[in-house]
């Protein structure tokens, strides 16, 4: 265990902390209606600067300690803060400020009941709250607590839209399946309890060292994967994201599925042994998740969806870098250490940042225009140019194009797989080439699947006549989203600071000791600035062009066409590439993992004026179509099976009292015969 | 005195509501009876807590030989919660009961099980056990036939022919008994089973019998059947009363008789009563999830929750028994409560299926609130009394060596939370289906008393919950005396 430092000066802004969390739920619950969104983002905003606070204490003095009376039930409950927890407060308290802001010119736009707005914004804040105590806690049972009110609380978020039976559909798939997630955890806890006799996390570490470490990994790695949403543990993921309001969804994407990932890591620091066997599983997990997500992600024609089949690439991207991480820990290798689980925890941050951004973009976009297909859309770039520029960023961000942050990440994770690859175990080297081919088309389908939304969305010309005139979002919407630009920027051009503060905390929080400041690390970091010094001079230099052309244009006269007209005479926006046709090659490539689904009525061959029909597609989830489904469809028939025994007949009710009877009777018999 | 008391009062409600004509004085009349009983069963607990037990005999004839009503710390807490239920009910039911079901003497039978329910707890001997049984039933069994709705009827015929059967065992069993140990007192016939040590194979049958008849009052696996099949039929107020009351009394006899005669053959007893209370937790839990019905959903989760209480006593334990205890208060409280939700939103849109129903959170804040209290309790979320429960049974479990067990238990709270959640979103959250007619009523009906009774149970499951410490220590308390069986047959007979 790292040695813990107890600060009174943590307890005490623990219990401002708590005062303000308190102070601010009845306050939202008390104040008119018209104030209740601002308060809920002041309560944000100051809960975020004091835990903030509380996390920057944790990392620099390598970590803090305080007890926290939880009632003669549980104990004290220990509040530890080190430099992983510290890390991932600070980015829920990054994304929530933007989310709650966006969120109050997101809400705008509905009219609901009183009641219900009340709720949403006291869940929205009882929801941070949730997810930074399960980044502090260290006692099995108040984790479990705090993780379920954040699966709770988040649950009751993305049931905003209560009209929406879908909306209904898809939040029930998400209880069960979290509930699914506490169970694999409850389990794994009990384990410990029963082994060690602690509901303290410290008996995860002793339960490491004395017992074999495989099993109990896995069982963790199910309960968290189920929240990170790893391939095949993912099902709830593509419907609830799109379903939630969209700056829920930005949240959610944004952390609470790295909620999972700190789990991950936080089992990590515990582990003592396997490490290469298990650093080689979740490699190839995570390989596999990559793959399958951008696959999904690159056909899905709506864009919510898309984001979120985006999420789990990225959660495969961050679990490659948590596996290359564990094998460097197996091989007692610094620099795989140092860019395996720094790069993911890089791209922890990174991926909040863009993901919410896009899915403050997407919300804007669904905000004015009211649909989630992107077929039904086109040329909004003309109408909300700041959101298509918005969009535009992160989608550059997402693909790993510098100059923006995924680059950093991701380019230390590649890092990683080509400094793997010198292995003497031939095994281990493939699945490093394996690994880096995988990342690659990952990183390959990922351009493709945003150039595809982007064009669809924002390119040529509008699709379909839409219920009102877009218009550009307001300037609380907006503003968020340049935040997050700016921090997104300043990832990638001081990437040096933030290498630094990783390996503050890999030392802080793994069982390893790198010095800071050590060249082998900071090559990479010197690498990296001169790449984005480049790349943002070329941004720079298409930007001076730009301003060049329009002060030359300014006095001219200039004539505009719809886009793709091509000198038709009548052209008209059926004539521009879908966004289907733009993926249909690839679908039919990956056509045993993309199920297509076709609606359509086969013309008959008598037919000689056919009347006019509707055509539609849509893609099958793989895991979904094949394994949940069947497996809960015959769980049903299973269950009906049982329908007899309750049938109404008083007859058949004594008779089972009968029969308990006589088993009973018999089992008694037998007992004092045997006695 | 004070026992007699318990049974007076109600009895003398009883005589006054027949002579009384005047609708309003009986109604109001009936809850400051409540209220009385609810004094006097502050008062036994007060006098329990200082001496542990107190007992009165009837007509001065001595321990074997007399009528003995005995108090000790487990049956004053289930006088406490069922009177506090009971009060509560009451105040509720003035509101939601129909004129015509009060008229005609809803009241009276309601004081007719509170008498019932207060006898059980106090009898010193089996036989009186019986008879208060017997009191319990006929009041209960007119106020869910009561109104004589069709689907009424029906579920009270099956309600009354399974409890038929199970008084019918009980008797039985009680014959056995007479006739093998020539004595019904608890205590003495506790005494003597123990002095004796191979009568206890031939005591078996009576035993069992005994056993099932408890197991069918207390809605056990497998003879939980009535349950589901008549609690949804009668007016809400009345299955709330039956939900925090009748179950419960089979159960509590059943832990009395347990902790008097079964404890010499636990090898024997302990894995059936597990079995019984593994079975009983799962498929009640498992039923309720595919329920449409609101109060059917609640119905099935009473057998998932009697299930805890009877593992807890399966493990035999003080933790396990204190954990039994505890839950067996916080369910009545927590259960009544959500039934009484029920009762709201029964009376605003005069139907309690899921899938038409919707809409109720905007209609009134309050109660959707105090359904989640109640809900959230009933599923095992801090900081609700659920919350304690079923942590007590789950770490008795896992320090008693039933690992499995207690993850059983936690499984089953899992899904308690996925029906809470459904009857949340079905209900409260969802818009009303379009196809369903709007109801014509939007202004809506007077609820005030309706929502001040439902107020005092969600304050007590928070105050349960939050102020914990002590009831589970008095509950530790009352469960020692109870392994202690010496303890209770040297007070009773001395």
């Amino acid at each position: 265990m790292i040695g813990f430092t107890t600060l009174e000066n943590s307890g005490f802004l623990f219990n401002i902390y708590i005062g303000i969390l308190l102070a601010g739920l009845i306050g939202i619950f008390v104040v008119s209606e018209k104030l209740k969104p601002y308060l809920s983002a002041l309560v944000v905003l100051l809960v975020s600067l004091i835990t903030s606070l509380i996390a920057i204490q944790g990392i620099n003095s390598n970590g803090l300690e305080f007890l926290i009376p939880g009632g003669s039930f549980i104990g004290d409950i220990p509040f530890r803060i080190d430099a992983l927890s510290a890390w991932f407060m600070l980015i829920i308290n990054l994304t929530m400020i933007t989310g709650v802001f966006y969120g109050i010119g997101y809400l705008r736009a509905y009219k609901p009941i009183k009641s219900i707005i009340t709720l949403h914004w006291i869940l929205l804040v009882l929801f941070q709250s949730s997810m930074l105590w399960v980044c502090m806690v260290q006692n099995s049972i108040a984790f479990l607590i705090a993780w379920e009110i954040m699966s709770l609380s988040s649950l009751f978020l993305v049931l905003f839209d209560h009209a929406d039976s879908k909306v209904i559909k898809a939040g029930i798939n998400y209880m069960v399946q979290m509930h699914l997630s506490v169970v694999f955890l409850t389990v794994a806890f009990i384990w410990v309890y029963f082994e060690t006799g602690t509901f303290d996390f410290k008996g995860i570490d002793i339960y490491f060292g004395s017992n074999a470490n495989l099993w109990l990994f896995v069982v963790f790695f199910l309960g968290f994967g189920l929240k990170a949403g790893f391939m095949g543990l993912h099902s709830w993921l593509p419907h609830a994201h799109p379903a939630a309001p969209s700056h829920v969804s930005g949240i959610m994407s944004g952390v609470i599925v790295k909620m999972g990932i700190y789990g991950i890591f936080r089992v990590i620091t515990f582990l003592k042994a396997d490490f290469i066997l298990l650093g080689e599983i979740v490699l190839t997990f995570s390989v596999l998740t990559g793959l399958f997500g951008i696959m999904n992600a690159a056909v899905q024609s709506d864009f919510k969806k898309m984001l979120a089949y985006c999420t789990i690439e990225n959660i495969g991207i961050i679990g490659i870098g948590i596996g290359v991480g564990l094998i460097g820990l197996g091989k007692d290798q610094n620099v795989l250490i140092f860019l395996g689980f720094g790069g993911a925890l890089l791209h922890v941050l990174n991926h909040s940042l863009f993901k919410s951004l896009l899915f403050y973009s997407a919300g804007s976009v669904y905000q004015q225009t009211h649909t989630r297909d992107m077929n039904q859309l086109g040329g909004l770039i003309k109408k909300m140019p700041q959101t298509a520029l918005l969009f535009l960023i992160g989608a550059l961000a997402i693909g790993g194009i510098p100059p923006f942050n995924g680059f950093i990440s991701e380019f230390l994770i590649y890092s990683g797989l080509l400094a793997g690859i010198h292995s003497v175990d031939i095994a281990q080297t493939t699945l490093m080439v394996v690994s880096v081919a995988g990342m690659s088309i990952i990183g390959g389908i990922s351009v493709f699947a945003f150039t595809k939304t982007f064009g669809t969305i924002f390119l040529g010309s509008a699709r379909t006549e839409l219920h009102q005139e877009p218009r550009e979002v307001s300037k609380i919407m907006l503003f968020p989203q340049y935040l997050i630009v700016l921090v997104m920027l300043s990832v990638a051009f001081f990437s040096g600071y933030f290498l630094n503060v990783i390996l503050t905390i890999l030392n802080g929080s793994f069982h390893v000791s790198m010095e800071v400041g050590n060249v082998d690390y900071l090559r990479y970091s010197s690498v990296l600035q001169h790449i984005s010094l480049y790349s943002f001079l070329f941004l720079a230099g298409i930007g001076l062009i730009y301003f060049i052309r329009k002060s030359i244009t300014k006095n001219r006269e200039s004539t505009y066409q719809s886009t793709w007209g091509c000198g038709y005479v009548a052209p008209t926006s059926r004539m521009q590439y879908t966004g289907k046709s733009f993926t249909k090659p690839l679908s039919k490539l990956f056509n045993f993992v993309l199920i297509e689904k076709k609606n359509f009525n086969e013309l008959k061959s008598n037919e000689i004026f056919p009347v006019s029909r509707k055509y539609s597609s849509s893609y099958l989830d793989f895991w979904e179509h094949w394994l949940i489904n069947p497996a809960t469809k015959y769980l049903d028939l299973f269950i009906d099976l049982f329908k007899f025994i309750q049938n109404g007949r008083i007859q058949a009710y004594v008779l089972y009292g009968i029969i308990f009877i006589l088993i009973v009777f018999i089992g008694t018999v037998f007992h004092s015969s045997l006695q | 005195m004070i026992l007699p008391a318990l049974l007076l009062i109600p009895f003398l409600y009883i005589i006054l509501a027949i002579l009384i004509k005047s609708k309003k004085v009986k109604t109001w009349l009936s809850f400051a009876f409540s209220l009385i009983n609810l004094g006097f069963a502050i008062w036994v607990m007060a006098q329990v807590f200082e001496a542990g037990m107190i007992k009165t005999q009837m007509g001065s004839w001595p321990a074997p030989f007399g009528i003995t009503l005995v108090a000790d710390r487990f049956s004053a807490f289930m006088l406490l919660v069922s009177a506090l239920v009971f009060a509560v009910v009451t105040l509720y039911s003035i509101q939601s009961v129909d004129t015509a079901r009060i008229k005609n003497g809803y009241f009276l039978f309601a004081h007719g099980i509170l008498m019932g329910v207060n006898g059980s707890f106090l009898a010193g001997d089996l036989f009186n056990l019986y008879v208060w049984f017997e009191v319990m039933l006929m009041g209960s069994f007119i106020l869910i036939s009561f109104g004589g709705e069709r689907a009424q009827l029906e579920g009270a015929i099956k309600y009354l022919i399974l409890n038929l059967i199970s008084s019918f065992f009980f008797v039985a069993g009680i014959g056995i008994l007479y006739g093998k140990m020539g004595t019904l007192n608890m205590a003495d016939l506790s005494q003597k089973i123990a002095q004796s040590g191979d009568v206890l194979s031939q005591l078996s049958p009576a035993m069992v019998l005994i056993v099932v008849g408890f197991a069918i009052k207390g809605a056990l696996f497998p003879f939980f059947f009535w349950l589901p099949a008549s609690y949804h039929t009668p007016p809400p107020a009345v299955t709330a009363l039956f939900a925090g009351l009748l179950t419960k009394v089979g159960i509590y006899s059943l832990i009395r008789i347990y902790t008097l005669f079964l404890y010499h053959s636990t090898s024997f007893w302990n894995p059936v009563v597990l079995w019984i209370g593994i079975l009983s937790m799962v498929i009640g839990v498992f039923s309720a999830s595919s329920q449409y019905d609101f109060r059917k959903i609640l119905s099935f989760h009473i057998i998932s929750q009697l299930g805890y209480v009877v593992i807890g006593l399966a493990f035999y334990t003080v933790a396990g028994l204190a954990a039994a205890i505890f839950f067996l208060g916080h369910n009545m409280i927590s259960k009544t409560n959500a039934f009484l939700v029920a009762g709201w939103v029964h009376r605003e849109r005069q139907t309690l299926n899921l899938k038409v129903l919707g809409d109720m959170f905007k209609k009134n804040t309050l109660w959707g609130v105090l359904f989640f209290i109640s809900a959230f309790s009933l599923a095992g979320l801090p900081p609700l009394s659920g919350f304690i429960g079923k942590y007590l049974v789950i770490k008795a479990g896992i320090e008693s060596g039933h690992i499995n067990v207690a993850l059983v238990a936690l499984f089953v709270g899992f899904f308690t939370l996925f029906s809470m959640v459904k009857i949340w979103i079905e209900v409260f959250w969802k818009n009303t289906p379009p196809e369903v007619e709007a109801p014509v009523n939007t202004k809506p009906l007077p609820h005030g008393l309706m929502i001040s009774a439902s107020i005092i149970l969600a304050l007590a499951i928070v105050g349960m919950g939050v102020f914990a410490g002590p009831v589970v220590n008095f509950c530790e308390m009352a469960a020692s005396d109870l392994l202690n069986t010496e303890l209770y047959i040297n007070f009773v007979l001395k």
